[in-house]
């Protein structure tokens, strides 16, 4: 699944894929952290509110075209990490 | 340096307030302007500062006025969020204030909450904790600084004649709820006040306050329209029409305007009816939204001491500035509402 020499890293996901996903991260936040890591907390260490969250996997369903993720795991992230390995699971 | 020089602490630096604030006090003879904020900004110079913690070396010297933006504006916070980011915070500022230190503090005109006064300690007296915490903070101001102007404004948007906005909060919400296509009706007295007001109107009192003689003597500044405010009849339409035309102009779909629906009318027939068809997600999102509720049903103006005229009218710049900084969101796809046993994609 993954082509990155270390998937740890970006959570199962491509190099392509998880630079995608940080792109729209960024786009809708307004903290900008020096670098993206799985630890980052959304809503603390980016600045997402709570319905940032939802616009956030609305908008990722969007770049990925996925339809609708599993609502219960989506409402479960919480940091970047959690993002994605819910997205690497998703396109699995 | 002349002795009429000025040295100026403006907290929140980075927020909506403090960023405007600092456009508007730089080039203005003989005030001399420091910011901070919790994240700092290296490429403005703003210092970092979480201010439930000691000051930073840098920032403790004298200080002729400190104007504290600093907040945490979230309606959803639970209440020891609100008390950490709106109210221990004032301990840190605390260290910073000498005897002839000016302090602007700036809380919010619904800070007065349920009862038309900050003096309840009761969270049941207010509409949420953003109120409760910064009620709070009116009261512990004014205990400990001799040097005070508390400024109350409304709901703030964006700048007047171009709708730049350093931060989206407030009546925002409005605007996320229709592009995530989440609200589809909204309770609201269609007479009710819609106090919004441009952060420039705002901040032009404040730097009016800084750059005076006075030193503060407890005044409560209200910057808001009272009764020059909007309805929420005329407010919303016009908010979502422009981001409508807005989307049009990109070609895409329009949204529908979201209809004002009598509260009691709400939670009787269409709550339990959506609360029925909903998904997870989307109850997630009208719960959080509710928050604004209050807001909408406001049939009694603002106090305004500094009245904002004309205010309604900027919500369309406003809306079309924030599509602009956020063109991901506002030219998301239109989603019917649609039952929750619609099967979501499932994980691997």
């Amino acid at each position: 699944m993954s082509d990155h020499p270390n998937a740890t890293l970006t959570g199962g996901l491509t190099a392509a894929d998880a630079a995608r996903l940080d792109e729209v991260i960024l786009s809708l936040c307004f903290l900008k952290p020096a670098e993206m890591t799985n630890g980052l907390d959304l809503i603390g260490d980016l600045g997402y509110d709570s319905l940032g969250m939802l616009e956030l996997i609305s908008a990722v369903e969007a770049e990925f075209d996925l339809g609708e993720v599993d609502e219960t795991s989506a409402l479960q992230v919480q940091t970047v990490g959690d993002l994605r390995r819910l997205l690497a699971e998703t396109l699995g | 340096m002349s002795a009429a020089d000025r040295h100026v602490l403006i907290t929140g630096a980075t927020g909506l307030v403090g960023v405007q604030l600092t456009l508007d006090l730089a080039g203005v003879p003989g005030i001399h302007v420091t910011g901070t904020s919790r994240t700092g900004d290296p490429s403005r110079g703003v210092v970092p500062w979480d201010m439930t913690e000691a000051p930073p070396t840098e920032l403790r010297r004298r200080w002729d006025v400190i104007v504290n933006t600093a907040a945490d504006v979230r309606w959803t916070m639970d209440a020891e969020v609100a008390t950490r980011a709106n109210v221990q915070t004032i301990d840190g500022l605390t260290e910073l204030v000498g005897p002839g230190t000016h302090v602007v503090h700036i809380s919010t005109a619904y800070a007065t909450g349920r009862t038309g006064s900050v003096e309840s300690p009761e969270l049941v007296d207010y509409r949420n904790t953003y109120e409760w915490s910064k009620a709070r903070a009116e009261r512990i101001v004014r205990e400990r600084f001799a040097h005070l102007t508390i400024v109350r404004p409304s709901l703030i948007i964006g700048r007047r004649h171009d709708g730049y906005a350093a931060r989206f909060a407030g009546m925002y919400v409005v605007l996320r709820g229709v592009a995530s296509s989440t609200i589809p009706a909204l309770p609201a007295a269609a007479d009710a006040y819609c106090d919004v007001i441009p952060v420039d109107d705002l901040t032009r009192v404040i730097a009016e306050i800084v750059a005076a003689e006075s030193t503060g003597t407890g005044q409560v500044r209200t910057v808001a329209g009272g009764t020059a405010a909007g309805r929420v009849a005329d407010v919303i339409p016009r908010m979502v029409s422009a981001f409508n035309d807005w989307r049009v102009e990109r070609g895409l779909e329009p949204f529908g305007q979201p209809r004002l629906l009598d509260p009691g009318a709400w939670d009787r027939f269409f709550l339990p009816f959506a609360r029925e068809h909903l998904t997870l997600r989307q109850h997630r999102a009208l719960d959080l939204l509710r928050t604004y509720e209050p807001y909408l049903m406001l049939t009694e103006p603002v106090p305004a001491t500094d009245v904002v005229e004309n205010a309604p009218e900027c919500v369309e710049v406003s809306a079309r500035y924030w599509a602009d900084t956020l063109p991901r969101l506002a030219t998301m796809p239109l989603r019917p509402w649609k039952s929750a046993d619609t099967p979501a994609r499932s994980l691997a």
